[in-house]
């Protein structure tokens, strides 16, 4: 099944939009987990561990889900397919390892909000949470790079396919129109 | 056998080499990721006036912390 033009453009709209929220929310994550470790402030630190968990919740985990969405959908809906290609493959691949990984932290992140509420707890040795924010953030720079070099390969699905395609309607789909 | 024949006879392309450098390039990222993550001591770590407050309402990471914090 191929998705008619327009759809592909709305689907492909979509998905950049969402995967470069995605992007920008863990900026967000990150940027918050500066004061949480470098503030003196006992008030800023708390603040700073309450919001992580909203952004968290509300932002990033939001946005993961659709990003992982929206790539399966258009890329099921295009001559790419969704595991005819290495670089659709290795996107797919890493986006879903990043958004496991996400909502299994997510447990940590409630934690350290939770804690943060206490007003005896001084939060401001906890250490932040820099670790996971800065890994998904670089394993997220993955699929990006991919999605915009597409860099060429195969998967032995793909090349049979292809040639399937060759025998059976001419020019491949694999090599048509591929927005 | 079956599908070389199906598929005219044709070898499939080999692996592209940047797959084989990405590969390579997350493997070294994760491994370093791993040996930093146990080095840190496996997660955040907690100390102050509230140390030892409602451990038992937490758990995981930071409650192990905390217990960790507590006993030394």
């Amino acid at each position: 099944m191929t998705f008619s033009p327009p759809l592909r453009r709305f689907l492909r709209t979509v998905h950049v939009a969402v995967s470069v929220g995605w992007l920008g929310a863990i900026g967000a994550y990150i940027a918050l987990n500066v004061p949480a470790v470098v503030s003196t402030d006992p008030q800023t630190v708390r603040a700073a561990y309450l919001m992580m968990e909203p952004v968290a919740l509300y932002g990033i985990v939001p946005l993961s889900l659709a990003t992982l969405l929206t790539g399966v959908i258009q890329s099921l809906g295009t001559p790419w397919g969704l595991f005819r290609h290495y670089w659709v493959v290795v996107s797919l691949v890493v986006t879903t390892f990043a958004t496991v990984v996400l909502i299994l932290h997510l447990g940590t992140v409630r934690e350290l909000a939770e804690l943060a509420r206490d007003p005896n707890v001084d939060m401001r040795n906890a250490g932040g949470d820099l670790f996971h924010s800065i890994g998904g953030f670089i394993a997220l720079l993955i699929p990006l790079w991919l999605n915009m070099y597409k860099p060429r390969g195969l998967t032995r699905h793909g090349w049979r396919r292809q040639q399937r395609d060759k025998r059976t309607a001419g020019p491949s789909l694999v090599d048509a129109d591929r927005d | 056998m079956a599908t070389r024949q199906r598929d005219g006879g044709g070898q499939p392309p080999p692996r592209p080499r940047w797959l084989k450098v990405l590969l390579l390039g997350i493997l070294v990222v994760v491994l370093a990721f791993v040996v930093m993550h146990v080095l840190q001591g496996g997660g955040p770590q907690l100390h102050g006036p509230g140390m030892g407050r409602g451990m038992s309402q937490h758990s995981t990471v930071v409650g192990a912390a905390l217990i960790t914090r507590g006993v030394a």
